[in-house]
């Protein structure tokens, strides 16, 4: 339980932080709406 | 709370309103504002299923049930969701994403006509109103700013409908990226303080009975059924079906589940085990309100701040996307094809904005006029699964096509039948207050029955399976003339 609870807070905070560096790459990358490639 | 508190409070609301005139510029078509032109892309659609989905009635609910009974909230309450999620996201959604629909009722209109799309389309306008989450943040900004309910509700609703009306789904979705990451980050930052300062997971098996860690609980059997079939609901999910055509491809989505799963069951443990936590720390406070004095005691000035936008931003998240799709259903389900589904796209836009904001008029009229609203989740999703299900599900997976007449008779006749049960034990049975629900007692030869409010959707789906199989048994085969006519106002939309 312990550790589930620890891997559940790491996912929380490192997953959404990594979800979010995502879109924001992918913007920079594709813009807001993604263009065909 | 601190200044800065507030400070962090304010640029939240002011950013999101700003995005959305941002994105506003860029809508030209319908299906621009309510698919996003079908161009999502993988780290959007994590972001907007996670933060849609789950609101405060899964943050204050969940928690609510952890506080009282332990894991079981995690258990039976959220883990049949990550199942049917896969089911899903392996299954439904390539067979969606071939038939280019735009909501769910368009799925069902494809295969019988007009008829069963407008009983889908008012269940799932019934589902969509977000009354609980409307009605959460008017207590949340009452509980933590001051703001009398009445107001909040208004204010809430008021800020969620601004940005929706101007930018769409892609302004709800982009604003959702930034909901996902304050709601995700403030969990798990205010789990961590919160277990540190209680003593952890040792001090919770010290201070709580054995039963708050046993996975059943102390429910009966027949609840943990229903808890289950209850996640059925994912399946004809009207939020769910709008990402899945808003997408860009296929994988998109599929990767979006299955990131999405992996959070979602992270967030619910947590949530679960702050209700514990509070229970164990001795917290004297309703079991709704337990998550929220917790993490408010052990939180700093500014993360305090980050954490009460969070809670803001998960009503917000599902208050804007459910809305859309209520005025979507009223607009694009509804009238158009009533009026013959000949409207011009600029009028179709023009249409659904008007019916947003009449959804959330509606909305926010039942959110004042219920001073009570338990077991409401129940109702709306039991509406949607007994009216949409079957049909839906037969449209997508039977090698032939179904009769128009099964889907007409299988959704009215669930939809009838969990209406009934409602009346039937809401007029009835007698409040308990042990399982805060309604329960009918009857008493057959000499034998007591107790069907619960919450068991509407067990007698509805036989029915509505076996008003299909009548259907199929007794109705015409369908004239493609009706269905040609429905496929093609839905194809003028989407090369509009």
């Amino acid at each position: 339980m312990k550790l589930w609870t620890w891997i559940s807070i790491g996912v929380l905070v490192l997953g959404s932080l990594a979800v979010f560096v995502w879109f924001l790459v992918d913007v920079a990358r594709r813009g807001i709406v993604p263009r065909d490639e | 709370m601190h200044p800065i508190d507030y400070g962090i409070v304010a640029v939240y609301i002011l950013g999101v309103l700003l995005l959305g005139a941002t994105v506003s510029r860029r809508i030209t078509t319908f299906r621009d504002w309510f698919v996003a032109g079908g161009r999502m892309s993988t780290p959007i659609l994590v972001c907007t299923l996670v933060s849609t989905y789950y609101g405060l009635d899964v943050l204050f609910g969940a928690s609510e049930v952890g506080f009282v009974d332990g894991v079981v909230s995690w258990f039976f309450y959220s883990r049949p969701y990550y199942f049917t999620i896969v089911i899903a996201a392996l299954l439904f959604a390539a067979r969606l994403r071939r038939g280019s629909f735009l909501s769910l009722p368009d799925v069902v209109a494809r295969a019988y006509g007009r008829g069963t799309q407008c009983i889908v389309a008012l269940a799932s306008f019934v589902y969509a109103l977000p009354i609980l989450a409307i009605m959460g943040i008017g207590v949340v900004l009452d509980m933590l700013l001051g703001i009398p309910f009445a107001w909040g509700v208004v204010l809430g609703a008021a800020v969620s409908v601004v940005y929706t009306l101007m930018g769409g789904l892609l302004a709800d979705a982009l604003t959702d990226t930034v909901q996902f990451t304050l709601m995700c980050v403030a969990l798990g930052v205010g789990a961590a303080l919160a277990l540190n300062a209680h003593g952890g997971i040792d001090a919770l098996h010290a201070a709580l009975p054995p039963s708050y860690f046993e996975p059943r609980g102390t429910y009966p059997g027949a609840i943990l059924f229903v808890f289950g079939i209850g996640a059925l609901s994912v399946l004809v999910e009207p939020a769910f079906y709008q990402r899945i055509f808003a997408a860009e491809s296929y994988r998109a989505i599929l990767t979006a589940l299955g990131v999405g799963a992996v959070l979602w069951a992270s967030f619910d443990w947590i949530v679960t085990l702050l209700g514990m936590v509070a229970a164990a720390a001795g917290y004297a406070v309703e079991p709704r309100a337990a998550l929220l004095a917790l993490t408010l005691d052990v939180l700093p000035a500014g993360l305090k701040g980050m954490f009460v936008a969070g809670v803001i931003a998960t009503a917000m998240s599902t208050i804007d996307s459910y809305l859309l799709i209520a005025g979507g259903n009223l607009a694009y389900d509804i009238y158009r094809p009533i009026a013959g589904g000949n409207i011009d796209d600029a009028t179709l836009l023009r249409l659904t904005r008007y019916a947003v904001a009449t959804a959330s008029i509606v909305t926010v009229g039942f959110a004042l006029f219920f001073t009570s609203m338990v077991s409401a989740w129940v109702f709306m999703a039991s509406i949607l699964v007994s009216a949409a299900l079957v049909p839906t599900v037969a449209a997508l997976f039977l090698e032939r096509p179904p009769r128009p007449l099964a889907g007409l008779l299988s959704s009215s006749a669930g939809l009838a039948v969990a209406a009934l049960v409602f009346v039937l034990t809401t007029s009835l049975g007698a409040w308990d207050d042990e399982w805060g629900t309604r329960i009918w007692t009857l008493t057959v030869n000499g034998r007591t029955i107790e069907i619960w409010r919450e068991y509407a959707v067990l007698f509805a789906l036989p029915v509505s399976v076996v008003a299909f199989l009548v259907g199929q048994a007794f109705g015409s085969p369908r004239t493609d003339v009706a269905v040609a006519d429905v496929a093609t106002s839905t194809a003028a939309v989407e090369a509009s």
